[in-house]
């Protein structure tokens, strides 16, 4: 065989074996890196269980219904937060209301005279916590309430010196478009209450009524990847003018942490005073 | 033509025909228009005897308005029900059905000549749906009563006229003409098995399964139960009892026979003592046997059982007579007439079992009541009711031991309880203590209220299909009033409405968008800085304000809502052709009505709260309206009685003036403490004040 086309036959064997060979390396660097971002993924939610969701909470109360002057009753449970270790509970105020706290049954002018007023009446009552996987149940006072902002706070009674699991919505990150989140929910009383972390994504903003981020899914607080508070979710309700149900959209809007301070502040203060005055 | 139709001889006879019947229908014509039909109530020999009957009975029907609780969902509820009844002696006793007066704490008892005066139950029987009530004759005036007498209810026929007197829907004084359609009724159509009339009435209390029922087609309402069916000799042979819901005027009434009888027995002893042996009845029709009645079942323990009587045998004699018993008819007489023995009769009982003839004998025993007195206990949020031999039979238990649970209130301490309450539940136990009757649990309940320290928790054993179970109860202190409170936010006192494209161009502000002012709220800041209707705000501090649609409608007020409470708020105002600013204070957004201090009567049982600034704008009340508005009224409690509605505001009780909650609550407390025989309220209801005057029983004091 002539001295070139050895050459070549070798160069081509060459070439051809580091090919596989480079292509062998990049196959192995992407499991690895797909086993490392799986490992990675698996220590950030086990780590999210493990260190936030003590203070995620259940709170237990009955539902009062009146329309029309008939009333009912039903036990109810919304997920909570505990944001101070002495016993301040975070919960969406749609969660209490069960989602028909704003309904109002629309009927004619003659039959509201006679039946009188047909907007649904929620009220709640008998309200207790329950403190993770605990079986205990503290008693729970309502103390203030946002209903623009969705939010309903309660000041836990007989917790004594106990220093609860918090949330501190200080130590807060803002979210994006874009960016994946997680919450952290617990199920029924018949599963023992065992968290479960779910994931979700920013879809988008809007900025009508309120700069709201309008999430994927989940309930209660929300954490970045990396587990830093990110925010709350809450119900929107379009404005004042919203004329039919159609207009309602039950996205999970993101309520920020500086948005969640601000109304925490006022509540407290609000709830401050009115302990003073008593 | 018509002569020619004469001439033919089909034609004769078919004009002939014709002729007659032309003139038979003018004849009938000139009845309807000129003469009185037979049967009809313009008849004047009729009408006659309906004026006579009626004179006789009329002045002794009443209305009777009763104040029951209920016991509903585990909660105890005062509701206000109606219905009739019949003066029936001099003394004041009052006939009327069990089913008006049953739960009954007070009753009210208005006579036909518009007196009125309260009442005492004397004594029910729910077997034949009878009661009997009493008033003081005294407690009306020195004229004698007037007094219905019993008529002979064995006595009528299918076709007789009967007068049906009451008050339908509470509209006393009510008069109504039927017919009897069947004398011997029972409710069951032949299309059942007359075995299933039985199953078919409730089965704790069996209530009609003592006689027979006069179906008749006066006409009657809810209102008219307990009142009198009235012959055309001014009798009452009847007490009306039912009616039917599809039908049309379908009614029945309880017959006299029985109805006296049971009054009787009322007034005497307070019940009916009834005989009782044990056995259900067949009729033998279906059967193939030829005589005798057929026992379908046997109580255990009763003394059909211990004399070894058996289902399947036929009963042929009791005392040596003979029994027949055909007809599902004639069943009810059968019973009564055993019922009405003495208790403790002895009976010599013939009966054929598989072909062979048989005596036995065995004494009856007393009936004892069908269903055990009940009560609501709050704390434990909870309804109970005491076992009777029948309920505990129905329910299959071993006995009648224990208190049946018959309702849990949701979210109360019996649901919260582990493992939760359910209505079934038989309590034998709390707190340790043996509970056999409701009698003994009073007892322990009473004890637990007044332990000191309170009990904070209960320990309860109790039966569930078959198992005993135990839980810890937590009673329940007084409900803690839990107002949601909004957070404070800034609000300014206008209403207003997006204005753009074409409306802005109507108005003159071609090419603007803003918000008009509708209304300003007075006695508000933004009135005091002279904001008008028709102003445009344009801008929020220094920001232009421009909605685009009307879903914009709240921007205005949302953007407010984010200043600071104790700050500022300019306004760019447009008005007549020129941008003003306008600078105002920010005040806090109104209270919201479920934020108002309310206050829970639990004497009267009525809701009241304080009147919100949005509430006085929006009734348009004056500026120096004050009260405490009615926002719950239990329907049988005192101030439902006394007609307080939902709405009203109340301005004044007695003659303490009602400004607000404060007020009112003192005012309440007075009440509680002098425990008036009346209490006078001043209301504005609408427009126009009214006096309601209201009649507290203060020896009625719920758990």
């Amino acid at each position: 065989m002539p001295a070139n086309r050895t050459r070549m036959l070798l160069t081509c064997i060459l070439v051809t074996v580091g090919t596989a060979v480079a292509l062998g390396d990049e196959a192995s660097d992407y499991e690895r890196f797909r086993k490392r971002a799986q490992a990675e993924k698996r220590q950030r939610i086990q780590m999210l269980l493990a260190e936030r969701s003590p203070a995620i909470a259940t709170l237990k109360f009955v539902r009062k219904r009146v329309l029309l002057g008939r009333e009912s009753k039903s036990e109810a449970e919304a997920p909570a937060a505990i944001v101070s270790p002495d016993g301040l509970v975070l919960v969406a105020n749609s969660a209490l209301e069960g989602g028909l706290g704003r309904v109002t049954v629309s009927i004619s002018a003659d039959l509201s005279d006679l039946l009188g007023d047909t907007t649904t009446k929620v009220e709640t009552e008998d309200h207790k916590l329950i403190v993770g996987v605990e079986t205990r149940e503290y008693e729970a006072k309502l103390i203030a309430r946002d209903s623009d902002l969705d939010l309903a706070w309660f000041r836990l009674a007989d917790i004594a010196d106990r220093k609860l699991p918090a949330i501190d919505f200080k130590q807060a990150e803002e979210l994006a478009v874009g960016d994946s989140y997680y919450t952290i929910s617990r199920l029924s009383e018949s599963f023992d209450r065992a968290p479960v972390v779910t994931s979700h994504t920013v879809g988008g903003r809007v900025e009508v009524p309120r700069p709201l981020l309008v999430g994927t899914g989940g309930s209660g607080v929300v954490f970045t990847t990396d587990n830093t508070v990110a925010g709350f979710l809450i119900e929107q309700w379009p404005g004042e003018e919203a004329d039919d149900l159609d207009d309602i959209s039950f996205n999970a809007f993101i309520l920020s942490p500086a948005q969640v301070v601000t109304a925490m502040q006022k509540a407290q203060a609000m709830a401050d005073r009115e302990d003073r005055s008593e | 033509m018509f002569a020619n139709v004469f001439r033919s001889r089909w034609g004769g006879r078919w004009a002939l025909m014709v002729t007659c019947t032309a003139l038979a229908a003018c004849g009938i014509s000139r009845a309807q228009t000129t003469g009185q039909p037979v049967g009809s109530s313009s008849d004047p020999k009729l009408k006659q005897a309906i004026a006579a009957a009626r004179d006789r009975v009329f002045p002794a029907v009443v209305s009777i308005v009763v104040v029951r609780e209920d016991h509903i969902q585990g909660r105890r509820r005062l509701t206000r029900a109606g219905g009739s009844g019949t003066i029936v002696s001099k003394e004041g006793y009052i006939v009327t059905n069990d089913h008006v007066a049953q739960d009954g704490t007070r009753f009210r008892v208005i006579l036909a000549d518009k007196r009125e005066t309260d009442a005492k139950l004397v004594g029910e029987d729910p077997l034949s749906d009878i009661a009997v009530l009493k008033i003081d004759p005294q407690s009306i005036g020195d004229a004698p009563l007037p007094v219905g007498q019993f008529g002979d209810s064995d006595q009528i026929e299918i076709g007789d006229y009967v007068l049906a007197i009451g008050s339908p829907w509470g509209m006393s004084g009510s008069m109504s003409l039927g017919i009897v359609n069947n004398n011997e009724r029972l409710l069951s159509s032949f299309f059942e098995d007359d075995a299933d009339y039985e199953a078919q009435l409730d089965r704790d209390q069996p209530t009609g399964s003592y006689y027979r029922w006069i179906q008749h087609d006066a006409a009657i309402a809810p209102g008219n139960s307990g009142g009198p069916l009235v012959n055309l000799r001014g009798e009452v042979i009847g007490v009306n009892t039912r009616g039917a819901f599809f039908g049309g005027d379908m009614a029945y009434a309880s017959p006299s026979s029985v109805v006296r009888k049971v009054v009787a027995d009322l007034v005497e002893h307070g019940e009916v003592i009834r005989s009782f042996i044990g056995l259900q009845f067949k009729p033998v029709k279906t059967t193939g046997y030829k005589t005798g009645v057929l026992i379908n079942s046997v109580v255990q323990d009763s003394p059909a059982d211990r004399a070894g009587l058996r289902p399947g045998d036929v009963v042929i004699a009791v005392d040596g007579e003979p029994v027949f018993v055909w007809t599902a008819e004639q069943l009810p007489g059968f019973r009564r007439w055993l019922s009405d023995l003495p208790v403790g009769t002895e009976l010599v009982v013939s009966y054929e079992r598989d072909g062979n003839r048989f005596e036995t004998k065995l004494a009856t025993t007393k009936y004892e009541k069908d269903v055990g007195e009940r009560l609501a206990i709050k704390p434990w949020g909870m309804t109970v009711q005491d076992l009777t031999p029948r309920m505990a039979r129905n329910r299959r238990l071993a006995n009648d031991d224990g208190v049946l649970v018959t309702g849990v209130e949701v979210g109360g301490p019996g649901k919260d309880a582990k493992p939760a309450l359910q209505a079934g539940d038989v309590l034998h136990a709390v707190a340790g203590r043996e509970v056999k009757s409701l009698a003994d649990l009073k007892q322990v309940r009473d004890a637990l209220k007044h332990s000191s320290p309170r009990t904070a928790s209960v320990l309860l054993d109790f039966e569930r299909e078959g198992g005993r179970y135990v839980a810890i109860l937590q009673p329940r202190e007084d409900e803690e009033d839990e107002r949601p409170t909004e957070v404070d936010k800034a609000w300014i006192g206008v209403e207003v409405q997006p204005v753009f494209g074409e409306l802005a161009d109507q108005l003159g502000l071609e090419g603007m968008r803003g918000f008009r002012i509708a209304r300003v709220y007075a006695n508000t800041l933004a009135a005091e800085v002279d904001l008008r209707v028709g102003d445009l705000i344009t801008g929020l501090d220094g920001v232009a304000l421009k909605p685009r649609s009307y879903k914009d409608a709240g921007l205005l007020q949302r953007r407010v809502k984010q200043l600071d409470l104790d700050g500022e708020a300019t306004l760019t105002v447009w008005r007549e052709g020129q941008s003003v600013t306008t600078v105002l204070g920010l005040q806090r957004t109104p209270q919201r009505p479920d934020e108002a201090p309310r206050e829970k009567d639990r004497d009267f049982d009525f809701e009241a709260r304080d009147i919100t600034f949005f509430d006085r704008a929006n009734k348009r009340w004056r500026p120096d309206t004050k009260g405490v508005l009615v926002t719950r009224v239990e329907s049988g409690g005192w101030a439902g009685v006394g007609h307080l509605r939902v709405g009203d505001l109340i301005t004044m009780v007695n003659d303490a003036v009602i400004e607000d909650i404060p007020t009112f609550r003192r005012a309440m407390a007075e009440l509680r403490e002098r425990h008036p025989a009346k209490v006078r309220m001043l209301v504005l209801r609408g427009i126009e004040t009214r006096f309601l005057f209201i009649e507290p029983d203060w020896d009625d004091q719920a758990d």
